[in-house]
């Protein structure tokens, strides 16, 4: 298994977790959860378990592009490693100040994960695109 | 959408409307269209062509599903009428059907004698 996948697959098993105990806190009684952690919650499961899963597998298991091109590491899944993560950790910290106060510095915190995670999407879009064709 | 948090994009009438197309997109046209398309390429093989079962109901499948989600992301936009929905919804179910069809019988143990 090559080395991003298994840092894509350990992440997104990190997420899973986080996003269980997320429904915990939002369920338990007199817990004291601020509002809209369901957004977060659904968001963490999704992109950070489902999608980062996908990511993973699909950097592993789809043809090649050529066989002089070996699925090691390449600049561009680190840069979408790292911009998908840090996307979702931006919005993690910021959804729950954004319910509390919609303003502030949560508006731009917001802006800039949306813009994180779609630079991710762009960049894993371009890296596969080439793969996804006949053997 | 998160842009829209900050500054308003999407007019906050439209926004649950938004939301919808949102999960729509993500849920639908990403996750499980992806497992479709994964499930038809890596599930076992015939022996004999077509390999992969038939090229109708495989074409037929990704036709339908991908009409059936513009149909629904027209009516999330306000670009068709409300009733549209239904049959947006019809034309995912038919889809999802011819895909069942086609990978029903590719869902068997590796070495069978039949």
């Amino acid at each position: 298994m090559p080395r991003m996948t298994r840092w894509f697959l350990k992440t997104g098993l990190i997420y899973f977790l986080l996003s269980a105990l997320l429904l915990i806190w939002m369920e338990w009684p007199g817990g004291g959860a601020p509002p809209g952690l369901q957004a977060l919650f659904y968001h963490l499961l999704m992109v950070g378990w489902v999608t980062q899963i996908i990511i993973g597998v699909s950097l592993w298991l789809f043809p090649r592009a050529s066989r002089n091109k070996p699925r090691d590491v390449k600049g561009i899944h680190v840069a979408v490693y790292t911009l998908l993560n840090a996307g979702l950790i931006l919005r993690a910290l910021a959804e729950p100040g954004w319910f509390g106060q919609q303003a502030g510095w949560t508006g731009p915190v917001l802006v800039g994960s949306a813009l994180l995670q779609w630079l991710a999407v762009c960049g894993y879009a371009a890296s596969i695109w080439q793969r996804i064709r006949r053997r | 959408m998160l842009v829209n948090k900050h500054a308003v994009v999407v007019p906050l009438e439209r926004w649950m409307f938004t939301t919808g197309l949102h999960v729509e997109l993500a849920l639908l046209g990403w996750i499980l269209q992806l497992v479709m398309g994964t499930a038809y390429w890596i599930l076992p093989r015939y022996h004999e062509e077509p390999k992969r079962g038939s090229p109708v109901l495989a074409w037929g499948s990704y036709t339908l599903f991908n009409g059936g989600l513009l149909v629904m992301a027209g009516v999330h936009l306000y670009v068709l009428p409300a009733f549209g929905a239904l049959a947006g919804r019809v034309l995912l179910l038919v889809g999802v059907l011819c895909f069942v069809l086609l990978i029903w019988p590719r869902v068997f143990a590796f070495m069978r004698k039949d």
